[in-house]
């Protein structure tokens, strides 16, 4: 019964939205000085798919054998969406390390899927997830403050994150969604420490208390038992979303990308475009790794495209939905009638997500 | 279930704190309600709680608790939200899902109460999740956003029945029907947009692109304007529904604001919005669409929901975090007030009980 405090601790804690509006940066600052998503967005996705890895990894780690069915299929996103945000970047740099990096999360997910002990292997596999973090992401760029904030913001609110774990456990019969939650929380732990290091001690302070609040939901690397008290997924994602407003006035940096819709399609667009020429010459790792990085954006519940087009331009989202599965591995899926379009080239259907985007932009009036 | 009322509370007091009447159907019922109004008239405030699935009944003159009305014998599992008021303020209508959203369950419902007994009148089926109601000028319609299948509901009171079901954005949540009811704008959180519906010719009309996460929205007293809060965006966006229902500002409430119910008070003046995660009140100046106060000190955390009184001498929030009511005081801006309510209080509305009822 490791819930039974939590609206205990959110009432103790609570106080930091007191504390949000009385402090210095509760303002109406209308635009902040940086945009990391808009300016790294490639390298902020490659980080996340690293992290997500490494969250994986460690679960891979804790979790006594044998793994249920659910939770297989939650580590096998290690193997495809994980591996696949950097992978390219990686061969690129080191295709030593990537081929070794890769076979390590094959044989951990082989011995998941067959039921043996995996957790020496998921060990061994983290030093060569850490040695690829060195190389693909810039150590100055890693270092960042606007790079982290966003990386954090991504760890608390994208899919499989902190708030969308937690939530897809506690709403639908997803219940293995929690682990990755709880692995992407272990690495906020890490990066708050951080972040609250370089920052001034009020912000410190709000960004301090609002972790304490969020603590109680992760406290075990297991799933809490029935009932899951529904309350509390949606406290833990305002209380994530007052986190990610916590970093934004950290970094200076807005961290909601579709608060300016037009221009996040022209973005998406502009980072697409160079993946179907990569595509055509046959660089498909490299290729899906801007996939992916738009995917992110595109989809994003709180701040994403997709959601607006599907009633502002339904048909390119219908596209959508058909050609990013063709691509990479997602729960962006065509809705019941509508079909992944799996005879289409990857660079053709790459040339359609861009044209998808350029659709999208003119319907948000761009 | 039954209404259970607090034993030592005062309970039908006599008119003293002027008129009064909920929102966010403050618009549509401004001038019935006038009209309807007289000395002797009593008030009271009902606060929708949305983890204990019953609504506690204050007593308006002396912010008093007087007892609970229970929805649900599923608490934690089927959450009541928004409420809108018949336009003579004697029924209060609750929006009623149940949280696994997914399924269309037995309990996906509306709910009318009513004020002069606190007894539930009738209850009808709303699937697909209801999150928000608000009620059509003459009284006889309620509209819904089914926040699961995102549509929009429009239910005949008289027979419970839906008569209209049409598509609206993802997770949609505010609703509002204009003074004149022609027009029910209907906002979705996932598309970002604002839907209108045409009632007269039963279609929608368009769609519309607003702020950032749009939750709540509602029309100004002579239906020209209407204003949609955006929670991410930390927007309110102004649409013009004379010149074809267009966008034609986006007022600025601070990126870390995270605005959500909002209310116009009824001299038109103000614009109050419930700042949600920031704890804080914004009061928007309708004729320069800038804040002219922000309200902090003393507020309850996380209001969700807010009204204002009739007379616009008091404005109520709703306080999901702290489970209290905020009662504010439009004279000095501030908190007079702090009541203690049932917990995840979401939204707030103020009913009438008609002298001599």
């Amino acid at each position: 019964m490791q819930f039974q405090n939590a609206k205990r601790w959110l009432a103790a804690g609570a106080t930091v939205v007191t504390l949000l509006a009385a402090s210095s940066a509760f303002s109406q600052r209308a635009a902040h000085k940086f945009e990391p998503y808009y300016e790294t967005m490639l390298p902020i996705s490659q980080a996340f798919g690293i992290e997500m890895l490494d969250a994986r990894l460690r679960v891979a780690e804790a979790y006594t054998t044998p793994i249920n069915a659910d939770l297989k299929v939650q580590l096998g996103n290690m193997a495809t969406k994980d591996l696949g945000r950097f992978y390219g970047t990686l061969q690129q740099k080191n295709a030593a390390l990537a081929a070794e990096l890769k076979t390590a999360v094959d044989a951990v997910m082989k011995a998941i899927n067959e039921g043996q002990p995996a957790a020496a292997l998921a060990a061994r596999a983290r030093p060569l997830v850490a040695n690829a973090y060195n190389l693909v992401i810039d150590p100055a760029l890693r270092n960042n403050l606007q790079f982290k904030s966003a990386l954090t913001a991504s760890l608390l609110v994208a899919e499989d994150g902190v708030s969308e774990g937690f939530e897809e456990a506690v709403k639908y019969p997803n219940r293995q969604q929690y682990p990755a939650g709880w692995g992407a929380w272990e690495r906020v732990e890490v990066l708050w420490k951080e972040l609250a290091a370089a920052t001034t001690p009020a912000l410190a302070s709000e960004g301090t208390l609002l972790m304490d609040n969020m603590r109680p939901f992760y406290k075990t690397k297991h799933l809490p038992p029935d009932p899951f008290p529904m309350e509390d997924q949606e406290e833990l994602e305002a209380l994530s979303h007052g986190m990610a407003t916590v970093l934004e006035n950290i970094a200076d940096a807005s961290l909601y990308v579709g608060r300016d819709m037009i221009r996040l399609a022209q973005t998406l667009n502009d980072v697409l475009t160079p993946a179907c020429a990569d595509y055509a010459a046959g660089r498909d790792a490299i290729a899906t790794e801007r996939v992916y990085a738009v995917l992110e954006h595109f989809v994003s519940e709180a701040s994403g495209l997709s959601g607006a087009i599907s009633i502002m331009a339904p048909a390119a989202e219908t596209q959508a939905r058909s050609l990013f599965p063709r691509l990479v591995a997602t729960r962006y899926q065509p809705l019941p009638g509508g079909t992944v379009n799996t005879t289409i080239s990857a660079a053709d259907a790459c040339r359609g997500l861009v044209t998808v985007m350029a659709e999208a932009k003119k319907a948000v009036g761009g | 279930m039954k209404y259970v009322p607090v034993k030592h509370a005062a309970v039908g007091l006599a008119f003293a704190a002027g008129l009064i009447v909920g929102t966010p159907s403050l618009a549509q019922t401004t001038q019935t309600m006038l009209n309807a109004t007289r000395a002797g008239d009593t008030y009271r405030v009902y606060v929708a709680n949305e983890y204990n699935a019953d609504i506690t009944v204050i007593d308006a003159t002396t912010d008093a608790v007087i007892g609970t009305i229970p929805i649900s014998g599923r608490p934690g599992l089927v959450r009541p939200r928004g409420m809108a008021l018949s336009p003579d303020g004697t029924i209060i209508y609750v929006s009623v899902s149940d949280f696994h959203p997914e399924f269309e369950v037995t309990e996906d419902k509306i709910v009318a109460i009513d004020v002069r007994t606190n007894q539930i009148l009738q209850e009808f089926r709303a699937g697909g999740n209801p999150e928000r109601v608000a009620i059509s000028p003459d009284g006889k319609q309620v509209w819904a956003s089914l926040e699961a299948l995102a549509q929009g509901g429009g239910y005949d009171i008289a027979t419970g029945t839906q008569f209209v079901q049409f598509r609206v954005g993802i997770e949609a949540e505010g609703v509002a029907v204009s003074p004149d009811g022609k027009w029910v704008y209907i906002t979705a959180e996932a598309t970002h947009t604002t839907t209108v519906y045409d009632v007269e010719n039963k279609r929608i009309l368009k769609h519309i692109l607003v702020g950032n996460r749009p939750r709540a929205v509602a029309f100004s007293l002579d239906g020209t304007k209407a204003y949609v809060s955006a929670e991410i965006g930390g927007t309110i966006s102004v649409i013009d529904v004379t010149k074809n229902h267009t966008l034609v500002a986006s007022i600025n409430l601070g990126l870390d604001s995270r605005p959500v119910e909002l209310v116009v008070d009824p001299a038109g003046k103000y614009v109050y919005v419930a700042g949600g995660g920031t704890s804080a009140i914004y009061v928007i100046d309708t004729a320069t669409n800038k804040v002219a106060q922000t309200i902090k000190e003393k507020m309850g955390r996380r209001p969700w929901g807010v009204t204002v009184t009739l007379d616009g001498k008091k404005v109520y929030t709703a306080n999901g975090l702290s489970d209290s009511v905020s009662v504010i005081d439009p004279e000095c801006m501030c908190v007079i007030k702090n009541i203690a309510v049932g917990r995840g209080a979401h939204s707030v509305q103020i009913g009438r009980i008609p002298a001599g009822a």
